[in-house]
């Protein structure tokens, strides 16, 4: 198992996980359909944040085979301390690989990382009814702070 | 005759009759007030006393929200009043089981667990039938875990165990090693989802399984085994541990197959001849939709199978739900037992396996047909002794009992009947 940094040798392979996670999301509310260039969209947006230095993405690999990969992009709360977080924006794991601990693994050695650079929280945005999600990260220590409410005006 | 004017002729197929004789008006007083009070006050103090004093030992309920009956989808729970009846027959007929058909107002795992709570103090069993997935699947767990009393679900626990029995007699036959077989499993519905994992407790590979569903074999990495972790976490569980040589096609799924099992849409053509050829030697077909097998037999057979079997009666090797559920519960409810698990359902389909056996199998017999009725007698007895085994037996006894038991209730069951419906 290695958990490594990613480069723009990975674009395609973080393009199909990412994009297949926001597939999935929009099975939990009609306000997270997504577009149909998802995929192109995913792609432009891990390209960017490669070479970002707010973004920072790592790769799980097993065998040099990629089967899990998470994205955090570091944000400035203006009116709470601590002000720098990461946020966790897009977090998949390979179909087979899931519920043998793999999350977990991959999630720890993310926080220590990002301990290491001195970032003392980090934040994760996922559907609210995915309660897969829910009950993983508060198994990993995780508390809901914010809620985020949607309304249609259309 | 039509069967609509069947139904109305008999108003019905079932009624509730008396068993106690009633000689005079004093007997009242024993079989009801005052001298009931008696046997509740004693089933008060022992509530295990209910299956002994009263006819709790041998009372199920076949539960239906009537959302998938037989091949006609959700016609509701009025409309599968008549299927229940019909299985409720079959029940006290080859089983000698008391069988109240129930179908509910119920849409979600929460409404059958209410219902199921509410009268399991009535019951020996529970039967669910005809129940759309993955909702079956859902509530056959979730009663499983909250009663006290055996639930199955006949079309994912019935079926699986009589295709398991049929597939121990066909690899005997054609001798190969079940534990390296490669098995197509065509239909990704409650039966064959089902039937993968109880051939995977028995002994099959499961990684050397391919199921194949409307959009073709079923793999980790298909777009949409995300979203079936939410929606169907079954079908997601044999998404992630089967097919490990990674068959993308239909073509490449049959390549090499010792054994198809289908249970899919009815036939002539939802199995082409052409993929038959391209399995292994000596294939063995199991071509299950019912009326119409995915492909007929002798298709099968030009394709290069070696062992046909259907769900039809006139064609050889009938492979039913009819040869497990009446055995299944006569066992459980002789050994009194408090859940059925899977290895008591593998018990009946070896004691099927092993019933066709002893009479010579072949590669038209390698299952008892529906007419062997002494063939429940061993599946019941199979299922109590394991039960038993298990720890699960509220009334344990030796194997050769559970037979004499079984035997004698079913003989009793019929000729009742004989006596009841004589004209």
């Amino acid at each position: 198992m290695t958990i490594r940094r990613a480069t723009k040798s990975d674009i395609d392979t973080l393009a199909d996980m990412f994009s297949r996670m926001y597939i999935l999301n929009s099975e939990f509310d009609p306000l997270l359909q997504v577009p149909e260039d998802i995929r192109q969209r995913v792609r432009a947006s891990v390209e960017k944040a490669i070479s970002d230095e707010n973004s920072l993405i790592y790769i799980y690999e097993e065998e040099e085979k990629p089967y899990a990969a998470i994205k955090i992009k570091f944000d400035e709360r203006e009116f709470y301390t601590p002000s720098k977080v990461a946020r966790i924006e897009e977090f998949y794991v390979h179909p087979a690989k899931r519920r043998g601990g793999l999350g977990g693994t991959f999630l720890n050695f993310v926080e220590e990382d990002l301990k290491k650079m001195g970032v003392t929280l980090i934040i994760a945005r996922f559907p609210s009814k995915n309660l897969i999600a829910v009950s993983f990260y508060s198994k990993h220590g995780f508390r809901e702070i914010h809620n985020e409410f949607a309304k249609s005006i259309d | 005759m039509d069967p609509i004017e069947f139904s109305r002729t008999y108003e019905g197929k079932i009624q509730v009759l008396p068993k106690v004789p009633i000689k005079s008006y004093d007997d009242f007083a024993v079989i009801y007030t005052p001298g009931i009070a008696k046997v509740a006050e004693a089933i008060h103090q022992n509530r295990d006393l209910s299956f002994s004093l009263t006819s709790r030992w041998n009372t199920i309920a076949i539960i239906t929200n009537g959302s998938r009956v037989l091949g006609l989808g959700n016609v509701g729970p009025e409309a599968a009043m008549p299927v229940m009846e019909g299985k409720a027959l079959l029940f006290k007929y080859l089983g000698g089981v008391d069988a109240i058909p129930l179908p509910i107002r119920a849409g979600s795992v929460d409404d059958f667990e209410r219902f199921a709570k509410a009268i399991e103090p009535a019951l020996g069993g529970i039967n669910l039938e005809d129940t759309e997935s993955p909702l079956c699947f859902e509530v056959l767990e979730k009663l499983r875990n909250v009663l006290e009393i055996p639930v199955w679900h006949d079309d994912q626990l019935g079926t699986a165990s009589a295709i398991l029995a049929g597939l121990i007699n066909a690899f005997k036959i054609v001798g190969k090693d079940i534990g390296s077989a490669k098995v197509v499993l065509f239909g990704a519905g409650a039966a064959n989802i089902a039937a993968a994992n109880m051939l995977s407790i028995y002994g099959f590979d499961k990684s050397k399984m391919v199921m194949i569903d409307s959009k073709g074999p079923l793999y980790a990495e298909r777009n949409d085994v995300d979203k079936l972790m939410f929606s169907n976490r079954w079908k997601y569980d044999l998404a992630v541990s089967t097919n490990k040589e990674d068959s993308r096609t239909i073509e490449d799924a049959f390549k090499g197959a010792d054994a198809l099992v289908a249970a899919s849409t009815p036939g002539p053509d939802t199995v082409k001849r052409e993929w038959i050829s391209m399995m292994a030697e000596r294939s063995i077909v199991f071509a299950l939709a019912n009326p119409v097998p995915e492909i007929m037999p002798d298709e099968a057979i030009k394709g290069g199978a070696y062992i046909v079997a259907t769900g039809r009666s006139d064609f050889p090797n009938q492979v039913n739900n009819s040869l497990v559920f009446p055995g299944v519960f006569r066992g459980v409810l002789d050994s009194r037992a408090k859940y059925i698990s899977y290895t008591m359902a593998i018990a009946a389909s070896k004691a099927l396996a092993n019933y066709a056996e002893r009479r010579g199998i072949s590669r038209e017999y390698i299952i008892p047909r529906m007419d062997e009725w002494d063939m429940f007698y061993e599946v019941a007895a199979a299922v109590a002794d394991r039960a038993r085994e298990e720890g699960y037996a509220r009334n344990p006894l030796k194997y050769e009992d559970y037979l004499e038991l079984a035997r004698k209730r079913i003989i009793e069951a019929k000729r009742n009947i004989e006596m009841v419906t004589r004209k």
